[in-house]
């Protein structure tokens, strides 16, 4: 059990750097989700903490221990890889137990952990069997078993559930995030996958670009995302964005695209009064948009309409791709609404759930 | 429909016995003219073994009228086998073992990369594929090793064979990179996790290369003559030598000194052959 310290750490290749300036602070116990697109430096940060890559400066701590110059065997972490990484040569057995050999662990104690390890997952009756004659998700288990025999402070899982198809995804996700309830340890999962980052972490750490954008709880993340990276990376479909300009008059603030003009909530008003007269980026969630005649009771509607491009159903809810003239954007609406491509219809956006953006920084008004 | 299917089955088949597909006879006459080159001398070999030396002598081609066994015990006793051999199976085994282990040392790095110039090593080594054997600085350099007629200096000659390596970098380029930080991280040792995660799974080329260096010091006849001079030493195949003689060779019994020479390489070759198999093939398809 570990808790883990990222202290201004950079990576470089070269003249290239990969991860700028990295603080993190991940509590024991807790489930930590990098997340983020490709290239983003997630798993460098990983692969840092493991001891896989160099850290170029900065240090990293597991627990009070800085580890940079700790081989990874003597990091008391367990690690699950993307593509598994299972010796194919070896059985299921073979392939957890080879760590414990190595460290010279009792057979008995060897043989107990392994056991127990397959009882959790589920794998007692394929122990003999190689990973070939595996399926994808056994694989996958085999692999966090492997982990879990080690018995580390700190669990790191590379995108463990990618190789896997989209319905037995969702059940390894359950499986574990119960595996982390139950083993009472650190975890730090990556992944490029906003649904598996937002259904797993306590917290979840957005990173671009390599910079870490925001490090928060899933709610915050939705709810308070920091600059408009955040903004559009988590949810789905992604938050509609419009360049706009924040108007004062008669007392109220409005947001002015040039192509329609909505009224910012009262309550808003002192956040953005500085911003009045500038550049901004006005966000709304596609959920946040709603068909009037739908509309939940108590929402700030601001009327807008809108000419409906694309109509998608996926039985639960209802996309429209829609264009406001200079803008396309997304709403999700309910599904009795009667939409049909081609149609001009009006929309509400909820103000209360807007979001503010500062143009030039990108960052988020409040 | 089914009369339609019948009749237009038996117009294809009147149309197949009519026509005689010239291509296909032509390709199997020329392959049967390679199968006559490939396996007429080796018919030739076991059909001379089993002459007596006045039959080869009267008409060499014609086949023999018996089976005679008896060139098997001359070959045996005449070729000095029983000593011979030991000499041969002790450079194969020994030479061909440090081979391949130490190829597959070096072989690993350069096929991860792990060291700076591994390229440009693995290059050296194909360039080395295409140069004539450098007979005479080799002699020179084992003779003021002072390792002239011994065994260790014969052996030494075995060490380095080019196409050995390039089969075993590429081979080791298929086995994922992950496996080697997953054993980092279990603590597993440089050596340690080349013996057991490497090896095992690069049996296909180890095989391969273990078949093709085995095979070529086994049945080497020209090094261990300029070599080796003390009769203790000599493997194998220098053993036939005395078969040829000034004023006519043993030509039935050094056959048979052929044959037995031939049967270790042949086991060796039909043990690991699955593996050859496979080695030569994977990879190919392989992204």
């Amino acid at each position: 059990m570990a808790s883990v310290t990222y202290r201004n750490v950079y990576k470089r290749y070269g003249d290239v750097t990969v991860i700028t300036d990295l603080n993190m602070e991940i509590a024991d116990k807790e489930f930590v989700v990098f997340v983020g697109p490709s290239g983003c430096g997630k798993s460098t940060s990983l692969r840092m903490l493991a001891g896989l890559e160099d850290i170029s400066e900065g240090e990293i701590f597991i627990g009070d221990r800085v580890v940079n110059d700790v081989p990874p065997k003597d990091r008391d972490i367990a690690m699950v890889f993307q593509s598994y990484a299972l010796y194919p040569h070896m059985s299921v057995y073979d392939n957890m137990a080879f760590g414990l050999k190595l460290r010279k662990t009792p057979k008995a104690e060897i043989d107990r952990r392994v056991k127990e390890a397959a009882t959790i997952l589920g794998l007692e009756n394929l122990l003999d069997r190689k990973p070939k004659a595996l399926s994808g998700g056994q694989r996958q288990r085999v692999a966090v078993g492997r982990a879990i025999v080690r018995e580390p402070a700190v669990f790191l899982m590379d995108e463990p559930l990618s190789n896997l198809d989209a319905k037995l995804r969702v059940t390894a996700r359950a499986e574990i995030s119960k595996l982390h309830q139950r083993l009472g340890t650190t975890f730090i999962y990556v992944t490029h996958d906003q649904v598996e980052a937002m259904t797993m972490g306590d917290r979840i750490a957005v990173m671009s670009d390599g910079l870490l954008q925001q490090i928060d709880s899933p709610r915050n993340l939705y709810n308070a995302p920091n600059n408009v990276f955040v903004a559009g990376f988590i949810g789905s479909p992604s938050m509609n964005f419009f360049d706009a300009i924040l108007v004062g008059e008669e007392n109220r603030l409005f947001v002015d695209t040039g192509d329609f003009r909505v009224a910012v909530p009262e309550s808003r008003k002192t956040a953005y009064s500085s911003h009045v007269g500038k550049e901004v980026i006005f966000g709304i969630r596609p959920e946040h948009v709603h068909a009037p005649e739908y509309a939940p009771p108590n929402i700030m509607g601001e009327p807008l309409s809108a000419t409906i491009e694309i109509v998608e159903l996926l039985g639960h809810e209802l996309h429209l791709f829609m264009n406001s003239g200079k803008f396309s954007f997304v709403g999700t609406v309910d599904t009795r609404m009667d939409a049909h491509a081609g149609n001009r219809v009006e929309v509400l956006f909820d103000m209360n759930n807007m979001h503010l953006f500062d143009k030039k920084t990108e960052l988020a008004i409040r | 429909m089914s009369t339609i299917t019948e009749s237009n089955l038996k117009h294809t088949r009147s149309k197949g016995i009519a026509r005689i597909d010239w291509v296909k006879v032509g390709s199997y006459l020329i392959l049967l003219v390679f199968a006559a080159v490939y396996v007429g001398p080796l018919f030739m070999l076991v059909n001379t073994a089993f002459k007596t030396l006045p039959e080869f002598f009267r008409a060499p081609t014609a086949l023999a009228t018996g089976l005679n066994f008896q060139n098997f015990v001359d070959a045996w006793r005449l070729a000095k086998f029983p000593t011979y051999l030991v000499n041969s199976v002790i450079y194969t085994t020994v030479a061909t073992f440090i081979y391949v282990v130490t190829t597959v040392f070096v072989a690993f790095p350069i096929a991860r990369g792990y060291y700076k110039f591994g390229k440009y090593i693995l290059l050296l080594y194909v360039i080395a594929l295409f140069l004539p054997p450098a007979l005479i600085p080799q002699f020179q350099l084992i003779l003021n090793l002072g390792l002239y007629n011994t065994r260790i200096g014969y052996i030494l000659l075995f060490l380095i064979n080019p196409i050995g390596m390039i089969i075993i970098v590429n081979y080791i380029k298929t086995v994922p990179r992950e496996l080697d930080e997953s054993a980092a991280m279990d603590g597993c040792s440089y050596f340690r996790f080349i013996l057991t995660i490497v090896l095992p799974l690069i049996k296909p080329a180890v095989a391969t290369v273990t078949v093709l260096h085995a095979i070529g010091i086994w049945n080497e006849l020209i090094l261990p003559t300029i070599y080796l001079t003390n009769d203790a030493l000599y493997p194998v195949t220098r053993g036939l030598i005395v078969f040829q003689g000034v004023y006519g060779s043993n030509w039935p019994a050094l056959a048979a000194a052929v044959l037995i020479l031939m049967i270790p390489m042949l086991i060796l070759f039909m043990f690991l052959q699955r593996y050859i198999i496979a080695g030569l093939t994977e990879g190919a398809v392989k992204g």
